[in-house]
């Protein structure tokens, strides 16, 4: 049931994109096609995952004890971005079909703030590994539904005749805020 | 290359450490001051040191830390740091003022992520929200629930959840702090209390004659009582761990042929108001079970099937105590046949 | 290149969010009033400035290959100690901006300052390249603020001026995205 309620705030209450605002720079910097936004979103539930598990035994296992949580932003990001740097190493040897189809993305992710702010709020909210890898899952899965919905919402954009003010950055920016509009009606179902 | 590395994060790590100490105190000052000054505005006036006073009280999920406020001597209040967990974006901290008769003095927000522009409106300053709890007494025809939910306050529009979230937490706080206080007027009876109270009339000393019995791999202690030779009945110590707080421990006494002859709390720890109920001094929950043959009658909550009407609230708690009462006669029928210990 | 240039690019013609779409994250999550705006623009330019001084001090001693991991490493440093400081003297900004405190170190912006001018540049021109940057970021996510505050509670830096509710929206989410959209078109507007 916790789980389950974990799930649905994550992925429509409080959308980490939508709601929470992390995440922006690629939303907004790779949903020009579908394919490409369906990519970074398995990225990202990829990396995001093993992100919030390796945080966590590092906050648990090491700052905690050590009374050192004040490293906790300079150990974060320095992991996250040599795990992404493994990540993708590891996965051009074992898995080049995978690699092939998430590769481009993977330098992205050091910068990309919803991983780090996962990272974060898994320790905040005091999750347990397991509703913390749960948390960050869910978390994924709703940014790769807003990515790809604003991705769809581009591609019909593409053919309309925009006032020309407006072109490009402008209404993709209100038909995000559109998006996040029709997102909110999905407050209190928790 | 190795080495710059190491040495970039070494410096970099030894001033943050710095910074660190440098910050400790100042960090911790602000937390310190922001607590007392929402003691001092939720407390009519006081001279004594609340933080330094203060204690914590156990409550379901979490605990409330209770900061006493005093002046020339004697009680003006407290102040109460409570939570809820029902916010529509997770915790709501508040301090809660409450004058010694019952009395809300006054209502700080200590913590919230709530709604910029809606939720947080029950912050001090955004809205009147709190201004209607001030002066009320929930003990006086005041229910701290929002009017959808049948009580007395207004919640604010289009921001029902975070209201009722409200409420929630002052009702935490009110009840801990008033029930605190019940507690102390219904003492819990000691064992030899208790089997007095459960057992029919009998002539011996049933805690001399105490043996213990093992029942589905754990041991209970039985308390057997005689009138001359004749066996009368049989006090058995129950307990289970399924209460909603943690262990519930009955003292349940049975006549020779197995009806129940009464039931004893010997120790829980129910929440005040709903499964602190269970006690005989605070209803009549356990005179149901009074004059019931186990064996005849299906003595488990009517949500189960049972006969047995559960505390409103305290389901589980009720449950709780069921399942001790059962376990209590699977132990008098298995050592139906008094015997010495020794 | 030309100081004052180089201080004013920043403003609006190189302006990090209305021009570059740099810092979204904390620029749509902070700006719910102008002074919360204002305070997360000031606590990154304090990171950029001081991030541009130690990156082009020293710039020359530090190996190719592990040049961005040093300047994470910097950036994160400055990052918690602006998170430290506020936390001890502004506890009440700091609750407001929360998480994004933190996420100043993964905001594209700083880092592309160290990497693209800090490391390329003299110790002069990198502060006043900070400076300038920060400036910028400062005076774009006020000014989001202040629209979404005058527009949504009908105040401005915590003064109200009509005595009655704003338009919500703009306080939330969806109207983040709006302002920022309208801005960005008022931005384009004057760069031509």
């Amino acid at each position: 049931m916790e789980y389950i309620a974990i799930v649905l705030s994550a992925i429509l209450v409080n959308n980490i994109v939508l709601a929470q605002f992390l995440g922006l720079c690629p939303f907004f910097g790779v949903s020009n096609k579908i394919s490409t936004a369906a990519g970074m979103g398995g990225a990202v539930l990829f990396v995001m995952t093993i992100a919030a598990i390796v945080t966590y035994l590092i906050a648990h296992y090491i700052l905690i004890p050590l009374d050192l949580v004040y490293l906790r932003t300079v150990t974060y990001i320095l992991v996250i971005s040599s795990l992404v740097q493994m990540v993708e190493i590891i996965l051009k040897k074992v898995s080049p079909p995978l690699y092939q189809a998430l590769g481009i993305f993977l330098p992205l992710m050091t910068t990309n703030c919803a991983i780090l702010g996962v990272a974060i709020l898994v320790i905040q909210q005091d999750h347990t590994l397991m509703s913390g890898v749960v948390f960050a899952i869910a978390h994924s899965i709703g940014f790769t539904i807003a990515l790809v919905i604003l991705a769809g919402i581009r591609e019909q954009l593409e053919l309309l005749n925009v006032p020309k003010g407006m072109r490009g950055n402008p209404i993709i920016l209100v038909a995000a805020g559109l998006l996040a509009m029709a997102f909110m009606g999905f407050a209190g179902i928790v | 290359m190795i080495l710059a590395l190491v040495v970039i994060t070494f410096v970099a790590s030894a001033s943050l450490g710095f910074i660190y100490e440098l910050t400790k105190e100042p960090i911790e000052m602000a937390a310190v001051a922001k607590r007392n000054q929402a003691i001092g505005a939720v407390v009519p006036e006081f001279d004594n040191d609340p933080s330094g006073e203060r204690y914590t009280i156990e409550v379901p999920d979490g605990e409330l830390v209770v900061y006493p406020a005093m002046k020339d001597g004697e009680p003006v209040g407290a102040a109460i740091e409570t939570f809820t967990n029902r916010g529509f974006s997770g915790e709501i901290r508040l301090m809660v003022g409450i004058r010694p008769d019952g009395t809300i003095h006054g209502i700080e927000v200590l913590e919230h992520r709530e709604t910029p522009g809606l939720g947080d409106k029950i912050e001090t300053g955004k809205s009147d929200f709190h201004l209607q709890f001030e002066g009320e007494n929930p003990a006086e025809d005041f229910r701290v629930m929002i009017r959808q939910d049948g009580g007395d306050v207004d919640a604010i529009t289009a921001t029902t959840i975070t209201s009722r979230a409200y409420c929630d937490a002052v009702r935490r706080a009110w009840n801990a702090y008033i029930m605190r206080d019940v507690d102390d007027t219904f003492d819990l009876p000691s064992t030899g209390e208790a089997i007095d109270r459960v057992l029919p009339p009998y002539g011996n000393n049933p805690v001399n004659e105490q043996f213990q019995a093992v029942h589905e791999g754990r041991v209970y202690n039985v308390y057997p009582g005689r009138r001359g030779r004749r066996f009368t009945g049989t006090a058995v110590e129950s307990y289970t761990e399924s209460g909603y707080v943690g262990a519930i421990r009955l003292m349940v006494g049975f006549d020779s042929d197995g009806i129940i002859t009464g039931i004893e709390v010997l120790e829980h720890n129910e929440t005040p108001g709903y499964g602190d109920l269970i006690e005989p001094a605070r209803s009549d929950f356990h005179r149901q079970f009074i004059g019931m043959d186990p064996s005849a009658e299906d003595l488990q909550v009517r949500e189960d099937g049972g006969v047995i009407d559960g505390i409103s609230g305290a389901t589980v708690t009720s449950r709780a105590y069921c399942e001790a009462v059962r376990l209590a006669y699977e132990v008098f029928l298995e050592n139906k046949t008094p015997r010495r210990n020794n | 290149m030309d100081q004052a240039k180089n201080f004013t690019k920043g403003f609006i013609r190189e302006n990090p969010v209305f021009a570059l779409m740099l810092g979204l994250c904390p620029a749509l999550g902070t700006t719910t009033s102008a002074y919360n705006g204002m305070g997360m623009g000031l606590a990154t330019m304090f990171v950029v400035i001081m991030s541009n001084i130690v990156v082009s001090l020293i710039k020359d001693f530090v190996p190719n290959k592990v040049r961005i991991p040093s300047y994470i490493v910097i950036i994160a440093s400055f990052v918690t100690m602006v998170d430290l400081g506020m936390a001890g003297y502004m506890p009440a900004l700091h609750e407001q901006l929360g998480l994004f405190i933190p996420l100043i170190v993964v905001n594209c912006f700083v880092l592309g300052r160290a990497e693209a001018f800090a490391s390329r540049n003299t110790l002069g021109s990198s502060v006043v390249d900070g400076f300038g940057m920060g400036l910028g970021f400062t005076l774009a996510l006020t000014m989001l603020g202040a629209s979404r505050e005058i527009l949504g509670s009908y105040a401005l830096f915590g003064f109200q001026f009509i005595g009655q509710d704003g338009m919500l929206v703009f306080i939330l989410a969806p109207g983040a995205f709006i302002a920022l959209g309208y801005l960005i078109a008022l931005t384009n507007k004057l760069n031509k």
